[in-house]
């Protein structure tokens, strides 16, 4: 892939993936269609379907202007189908794989990559000649109330079905989600309202035993987990965002009245598999990428990994999705290629890395 | 020196922790903020970023966003490069 790929190459990639390892990848069409409308696929890398293996899903572009992480999951798919097939191991830098952790990896865990979650938002941004709309980052769908345009787009990683709801924090804590359609971060008008929210949550119900979702994004050079919307503590466990007294207590640091619990052992088990992410992408070229919950001085509501790790806490016949946030990068979310080709090597090592830790 | 309003920057500023929230209690992160830690990525236009300096934060690093859309431009594969049936070719080794 000699540059970024455009909207149209993401979904013929998916689709000649399929086609070149029928054996080893298959095509998943989601079904909702964005506003513009474009159908968007993801690929599942399984050995044998259906047969219950616990399986990593891995989600890119869910911002328009974050460009690379469709690539990075388009990388990572080429090349372990790639290495699986031919019974190769993987090398990026100096990190290695042999090519029997390659074999056991898919032996124990499918893959599912949906590379381009908001085709829209970034046919937008590439179709951009000035640079007044070049760092959009939601999707394209007007918002409209009795008839009235009130702004275009909805930020799909503040769109999710977690902690939606601005008046659960406490007031000053300044929740990053805004209810105004004209906002960077508007949430939409409801939980789930929108169409590439909706594919992710699909992925989600529909395929069987998916255990852990890493959302990628740029930039910050971070490898994070839940939670995102309030500081952890694994104390006490009735203070949880189920209770009552969650109700306008959220998102204040340092506060002691209000914090978010997360069993010890989960959050160990997250910080080990972020510190082998870490570890991997670190062996490639030296870079080192923060490991931890996410939540820092503000709350983030509506995330994709946190609403995927709530699933099973709200209803208890889900199964339970350990969520992750990555990302990559130092500051710039469009490198220029040369940068993004090493950026690639390093987070696919790293992603590597995450899924044999889960083994 | 004034500086041009309209340019946009994408920057890294640093700063004490106290300095950093001192900036988030009087500029809703809403419209530029990304990633917040003790350092802060954000977008701003040139005017804002005399404000930061005053404010005891450090610009660490800077992006113009319009250069950068011009570079990213250049860098989109124009062609149907998988219209026939062809695969990424992988960033990454195989080793036998």
């Amino acid at each position: 892939m000699p540059y970024y790929a455009n909207v149209k190459q993401v979904e013929e990639a998916i689709y000649n993936l399929a086609a070149a390892f029928p054996k080893l990848a298959f095509r998943i069409p989601l079904p909702h269609k964005t506003h513009e409308p474009r159908e968007t696929s993801a690929l599942l890398l399984s050995t044998l379907p259906n047969s219950g293996k616990d399986t990593v899903l891995i989600i890119g572009g869910v911002h328009a202007n974050e460009w690379g992480s469709c690539e990075i999951a388009l990388n990572l798919a080429t090349m372990l189908l790639r290495a699986h097939t031919e019974k190769s191991g993987l090398g990026f830098g100096s990190q290695v794989f042999t090519a029997q952790e390659i074999q056991d990896l898919l032996a124990n865990r499918d893959v599912l990559v949906y590379p381009l979650v908001n085709p829209d938002g970034r046919q937008f941004v590439a179709d951009q000649a000035s640079p007044s709309q070049s760092a959009w980052r939601k999707n394209r769908r007007p918002i409209t109330v009795d008839g009235v345009l009130k702004g275009t787009g909805v930020d799909i990683n503040r769109n999710f079905d977690f902690v939606f709801k601005l008046g659960l924090f406490k007031p000053g804590s300044a929740p990053v989600a805004s209810t105004d359609a004209s906002s960077d971060n508007y949430q939409g008008p409801e939980a789930g309202s929108e169409p590439e929210t909706r594919n992710v949550v699909w992925l989600l119900d529909n395929i069987p035993h998916v255990g852990w979702l890493i959302d990628l994004h740029s930039a910050g050079r971070s490898f994070s987990y839940s939670w995102n919307h309030d500081e952890v503590q694994s104390i006490q466990p009735a203070m949880n965002f189920r209770s009552t007294r969650a109700m306008g207590e959220m998102g204040t640091p340092g506060a002691a009245n209000y914090r978010e619990f997360l069993d010890a052992t989960e959050l160990a088990r997250m910080q080990q598999l972020a510190s082998r992410f870490a570890s991997a992408a670190f062996a490639v070229r030296q870079t080192p990428f923060e490991t931890g919950p996410a939540y820092w001085n503000s709350p983030y509501p509506g995330t994709s990994h946190d609403y995927a790790y709530s699933r099973h806490l709200i209803d208890s016949s889900k199964s339970k999705v350990l969520g992750f946030i990555c990302e990559w990068g130092d500051l710039n979310q469009h490198p220029a290629w040369p940068e993004m080709e090493k950026i690639i090597e390093e987070v696919t090592a790293g992603l590597v890395g995450f899924c044999l830790e889960t083994i | 020196m004034a500086t041009t309003p309209n340019k946009i920057f994408r920057v890294r500023v640093s700063g004490d922790k106290a300095a950093v929230q001192r900036f988030l209690a009087t500029h809703p992160i809403e419209s530029q903020g990304v990633q917040i830690r003790v350092r802060l990525d954000l977008t701003v236009d040139a005017m804002q970023r005399e404000e930061l300096q005053r404010m005891g934060l450090r610009i660490e690093s800077q992006i113009d966003v319009h250069d950068n859309l011009l570079q990213r431009r250049k860098e989109v594969e124009p062609l149907d490069r998988f219209a026939k049936g062809g695969i990424p070719d992988g960033i990454g080794r195989l080793l036998k």
